[in-house]
């Protein structure tokens, strides 16, 4: 696993950083991708590469998982906004 | 005491998650973490999984797994127990275990099928299943009274199950000791559970620690936790709502001279889709309930863990 700040990610809207902290959506690094740093996938099965500052590049070629070289999950080291959803458990 | 006591060298844990989601896979770190705490050594727990790539997500804390489509055949091969306990998660579909909707590469795990793999466990005589996935209804009213003996936990009934975010104080270490999983969107009913199961409490005064009262604090729990959101939702939902109309206007107005290369519209897109997410489970949360249920009760108050 990979821990990041999600604020270097300044390119990647605040709403998919908060999925990616809850695990509706997953954030990999890639081992080579072209260029990208990383890849995005959503819940309903949709692939984003992102550049290293989070933004999108085509993606269009990216069908499944499998069809890239995904290397660890990444995951933020900063907590983000409260929400409505956090319980707080010892 | 009761009839059943369930002991470390004498239970099988297996986990059965259906969902391309992580945070299905943490409900499932989590629980293996509360039972790595009560002493259950790996070589009694199982994982069974269809995501398509479970190894960076279960690999950092050294959690094998195998193919959901490999269940049958690995439980029936499986060292002999006197209990197993499954805990089932992921998504859940109107004909059994699977997603809604289930893509024609992936048949639905039905009732039938996965109450029959649990009961081919060598030497098996009480299992106790756990369903923690939307619609848990349609696996009740089987028959629980054929041997070996299934007690059946629903975490809700014939509706979605509900998640929220849990935060727990101290991350979940890695095997390389550093940290790592410390907050996710759970499986309410699951999280409760498992913190039941970290600190049993006696809730029905009957002096023993058994899966009844593991079934009454984890649904109590979680309906509790539901209710004291409520209201904050409500909010929630109304600021969501703004800011996903804001974005749909932002949308409508890219056109491919303003955007040639096409990237704003798909950064907005993306925006998009998280905002209907979002909203999505915050009224989900706030105008869903859930209604726990167990079948065969009466052997879940003999099922007793020491």
């Amino acid at each position: 696993m990979k821990v990041i700040n999600s604020e270097s990610l300044v390119a990647l809207p605040r709403e998919v950083k908060a999925l990616i902290r809850n695990g509706v959506y997953t954030l990999y690094t890639l081992g080579a991708a072209g260029g990208a740093a990383y890849l995005l996938v959503t819940n309903r099965g949709e692939f984003y590469l992102l550049s290293s500052d989070g933004r999108p590049q085509d993606a269009s070629s990216i069908k499944s998982v499998t069809d890239v070289d995904l290397d660890q999950v990444v995951s933020f080291s900063d907590s983000g906004p409260p929400s409505e959803f956090q319980v707080n458990w010892a | 005491m009761g009839q059943h006591l369930l002991l470390n060298d004498n239970t099988l844990w297996v986990f059965v998650t259906c969902s391309q989601e992580a945070r299905h896979l943490d409900d499932v770190v989590f629980g293996i973490h509360v039972l790595r705490g009560r002493g259950v050594s790996d070589d009694r727990i199982l994982v069974f999984s269809d995501h398509s790539k479970v190894g960076p997500h279960l690999d950092p804390y050294a959690i094998g797994s195998f193919p959901l489509s490999s269940l049958a055949a690995k439980l029936v091969a499986v060292p002999p127990h006197r209990y197993a306990v499954v805990v089932v998660g992921g998504h859940g579909h109107v004909a059994g275990l699977g997603p809604t909707p289930s893509p024609p590469s992936q048949p639905i795990l039905p009732a039938h099928q996965l109450f029959s793999a649990i009961r081919a466990i060598p030497e098996l005589v009480l299992g106790i299943v756990v369903l923690s996935q939307c619609f848990g209804g349609v696996f009740n009213y089987a028959d629980a009274l054929a041997h070996p003996q299934l007690v059946v936990i629903g975490a809700t009934n014939l509706n979605p199950s509900l998640s929220m975010t849990i935060s727990i104080r101290e991350p979940i270490r890695q095997v390389d000791g550093s940290e790592g999983l410390r907050s996710w969107l759970a499986n309410i009913f699951t999280a409760a559970l498992f913190s039941w199961l970290r600190s049993p409490t006696d809730i029905d005064g009957d002096g023993q620690h058994t899966l009844m009262d593991a079934y009454k604090h984890a649904g109590a729990t979680s309906n509790e936790m539901l209710r004291n959101a409520k209201s904050g939702l409500f909010v929630q939902a109304r600021t969501f709502e703004k800011a996903l109309a804001e974005t749909e206007e932002e949308l409508a107005n890219v056109t491919p001279a303003s955007d040639p290369t096409g990237l704003t519209g798909q950064l907005l897109t993306l925006r998009l889709g998280a905002q209907k997410q979002q909203l999505a489970e915050v009224l989900q949360n706030l105008y869903l309930h859930q209604e726990p249920w167990v079948l065969h009760a009466n052997l879940a108050r003999e099922a007793c863990f020491a």
